[in-house]
């Protein structure tokens, strides 16, 4: 994206919300599809075929709805978006971890094999990936990219399942602090 | 764009209300903060007299009435950082809080640096039998209220806004306790800014569970 299209996108999303704080309900529309998008593209990039991508993208458009009042229009819109986006795509990583790990359910596994998109969703995410120390990498790819539990995934490693958890918060949590510096946040 | 979606989308623009935006924070940070003085000076007064001549003090003691001005600019970054972490933005570490805290940790440097050198020449005048229980107990409403009033808006680091929450809401009283109380800085740094600081700790750790973004 060239610098003048990401200015435009930024007054424009401005533009849109300050409406939509007004109570205009085409500008909301027009901003909520187009933050769908981006959110959308902006998880794939950062965290790869991870499931439930749809279920992410939609509670990050209730978050920025919920939050909407905290936009300051003397503020940019793109830190704001982002840091309710990240924030609310790791509480939802986490909350289907521990549900997956409570049911003992397996999360469907990302197929790069058959589905070629779902294969450079794979590339995108292995740039976070590598950021992670070998234990939460290994955590994370098995439960969130291999589809086991968290009881599969420890008895696959021959640890307890305590530690696996244990690994995937922190990797999870890594994720995000890589994130954040990323994006200069902290 | 998948079909739910699109039905979601529709609901929120459905849901759509006119929203005043955050220009109110300050407001509200200023509110919290006048009322958190007025609440401690009014109980302290109420309980004990003050330290007889400590108004005139901050004026003939220049060190002493700078090392107040310096508790009274920390309080009041660290009221006004915990209601704008309450706000979602980048550098919510860097931006806010170390700000914040840096020139708390300047305030109360003054007091370490007057067990060797006071500001004003050690004295049992206007000694108080429960200052440390006046310290904490005017700090904890206001650390309620504050939490309440963050809860409306969308902060992302619960833990970040009570700190800073705490902090202001038990240094108010603590820095307060300079005029009313005895001034010894061992007695300072032990009855008045520690427990100050305990209620920060308690903050924090009220904001990290009682802090949340909604939804």
């Amino acid at each position: 994206m060239s610098i003048r299209a990401y200015e435009e996108d930024e007054q424009r999303w401005h533009r849109l919300m300050v409406e939509a704080q007004g109570g205009d309900q085409a500008a909301y529309e027009r901003l909520l599809t187009e933050l769908g998008g981006v959110i959308e593209s902006y998880l794939r990039a950062r965290f790869g075929a991870i499931d439930a991508l749809e279920d992410c993208v939609q509670e990050c458009l209730i978050a920025l709805h919920r939050a909407r009042h905290t936009y300051n229009p003397a503020q940019s819109f793109r830190p704001w978006m982002f840091t309710i986006v990240r924030h609310r795509a790791i509480d939802v990583l986490r909350k289907r971890t521990s549900h997956i790990s409570a049911s003992g359910q397996a999360a469907p596994a990302a197929d790069g094999a058959t589905d070629p998109e779902g294969f450079l969703r794979l590339l995108d995410g292995v740039r976070v990936l590598e950021a992670l120390k070998p234990d939460h990498r290994e955590a994370v790819t098995l439960t969130k990219y291999a589809g086991m539990t968290t009881a599969e995934a420890a008895s696959w490693l021959g640890i307890s399942e305590g530690a696996l958890k244990s690994r995937l918060n922190r990797g999870l949590l890594s994720i995000r602090r890589h994130l954040e510096a990323e994006e200069g946040v902290e | 764009m998948t079909g739910p979606r699109r039905e979601l989308i529709s609901g929120l623009v459905a849901d759509l209300r006119p929203t005043p935006g955050p220009g109110r924070v300050a407001g509200l940070a200023t509110l919290w903060l006048v009322g958190t003085f007025t609440l401690a000076l009014l109980f302290t007064a109420l309980t004990d007299p003050f330290r007889p001549g400590s108004a005139g003090q901050l004026v003939a003691h220049p060190r002493f009435g700078l090392e107040t001005l310096l508790g009274v600019v920390a309080i009041v970054m660290l009221a006004a950082n915990a209601f704008r972490a309450a706000i979602p933005g980048p550098g919510m570490v860097r931006r806010l809080l170390l700000p914040a805290l840096s020139v708390t940790v300047l305030w109360l440097i003054n007091y370490v640096l007057g067990l060797w050198a006071p500001a004003l020449e050690p004295s049992l005048a206007g000694e108080r039998r429960h200052c440390v229980l006046e310290t904490l107990v005017y700090g904890l409403p206001p650390i309620f209220a504050g939490i309440y009033a963050i809860r409306r808006y969308w902060p992302v680091r619960g833990w970040i806004s009570g700190l800073l929450l705490g902090l202001a809401a038990g240094l108010t009283p603590a820095l307060i306790m300079q005029l009313a109380c005895m001034y010894v800085p061992a007695h300072i740094l032990s009855h008045h800014i520690l427990p100050g600081l305990a209620l920060g700790a308690l903050g924090a750790l009220l904001g990290h569970f009682l802090i949340r973004p909604r939804g």
